[in-house]
């Protein structure tokens, strides 16, 4: 009698700690989501407004609205991604994000590559027409 | 003919004034083109007697090559000869080189160790240069023995096509892809090369092969 009292308090403390714990996580769910609705507004009222001063183009402008919609469907409709991950056969959305999120720094790093490696070419070509230069100079000294 | 040679240099004081005065004997110029050098090869090339075109920042030798090339064409040279600066190759090879371009009517002509002498090619060299030579022919359809020789000699026709755009050490299989692109004549020739500590050491190390293969995978798509 007394054994089984203890236990329905001691099982209603854990419900009760547990119920607060989820109350406080909830609370925080809240503050993260409002944070980023402001972080997802300002950041798209920056680009427009690049977008309004000629800085950005129509393109840039659509990417990072799309960009930016998507992160926000990820955080306030988690099942939505979690349903595309699932469709793809990978079982959590978080995962997906992952991956998505590793080809595209990938690929970036790949533009990059080019990018240096072109810029490379450049410096060449300014370096070779720099020495082909110095030598014409020579040359016309000597012949005059 | 006008025959002019193209010695790309870099950091080679200890072996370009001897190369020069050899080379210049069988040749009618010799242009050196220094590379960025940070010793006085550039200056030491010049007292020898070569035209020296300087690059003032490290460019690498397909860069350089490049350069001293565009310069011949400019001075009128109808066979342009490429030879390294360190020393290894013999320079009475030059000859060996330029005679199928006079006679034959060849456009380009490579040299080749693995039809001449080689005794003292390191082994693990030996292996990646016929590696090499699989890959150039699975890269560009054309068959050599030898993968990456620096000897090498083009008429005028061959000089102006051929354009390198690979600044470092890609650039021997980029010619293979031009003459294949461009329908050239070529042959090999045998040349022999000497193996001294000093050209060991400057020469490449058998894991820059894999860093040929990446420039040329990532230049077909900046082409």
């Amino acid at each position: 009698m007394i054994k089984t009292n203890f236990n329905t308090e001691l099982t209603r403390n854990f419900y009760g700690t547990r119920l607060g714990l989820l109350n406080l996580r909830y609370k925080l769910n809240m503050l993260i989501q409002i944070i980023i609705i402001l972080f997802i507004i300002f950041t798209l009222s920056r680009v427009s407004l690049k977008f309004r001063k000629k800085e950005a183009s129509i393109k840039e402008l659509i990417f990072w609205f799309i960009f930016w919609l998507l992160v926000g469907v990820a955080f306030f409709i988690p099942d939505f991604i979690t349903r595309i991950a699932n469709f793809l056969g990978i079982g959590r959305g978080a995962d997906l994000v992952f991956y998505l999120a590793i080809v595209m720094i990938f690929y970036i790093i790949f533009r990059i590559y080019l990018r240096i490696e072109k810029i490379e070419r450049d410096v060449t070509k300014i370096v070779r027409r720099e020495a082909l230069r110095e030598s014409d100079e020579k040359e016309d000294i000597k012949n005059h | 003919m006008k025959i002019i040679a193209v010695i790309p240099a870099y950091n080679e004081s200890k072996t370009i004034s001897q190369v020069v005065r050899e080379v210049g004997k069988l040749v009618d110029k010799v242009i050196v083109v220094d590379d960025g050098s940070e010793d006085k090869t550039g200056r030491l090339a010049k007292e020898t007697g070569a035209l020296v075109l300087s690059h003032l920042i490290n460019r690498g030798q397909g860069a350089s090559l490049q350069t001293g090339t565009e310069y011949a064409l400019k001075i009128g040279a109808e066979i342009i000869v490429h030879f390294d600066a360190d020393g290894q190759f013999e320079p009475k090879d030059i000859n060996k080189a330029v005679e199928p371009i006079k006679s034959l009517k060849v456009d380009i002509v490579f040299g080749s160790r693995f039809k001449g002498s080689h005794h003292d090619m390191p082994i693990i060299k030996r292996w990646v240069l016929k590696g090499g030579t699989i890959f150039n022919f699975l890269f560009t359809g054309i068959k050599l023995t030898d993968a990456h020789c620096g000897l090498r000699a083009l008429s005028q026709k061959a000089a102006k096509k051929l354009i390198l755009s690979q600044d470092r050490m890609a650039h021997a299989t980029e010619y293979l892809q031009e003459v294949k692109r461009h329908h050239l004549k070529f042959k090999e020739v045998p040349v022999s090369v000497k193996y001294t500590d000093y050209s060991k050491n400057k020469g490449q190390s058998a894991w820059n092969a894999f860093k040929i293969l990446w420039e040329l995978v990532t230049g077909k798509i900046l082409r």
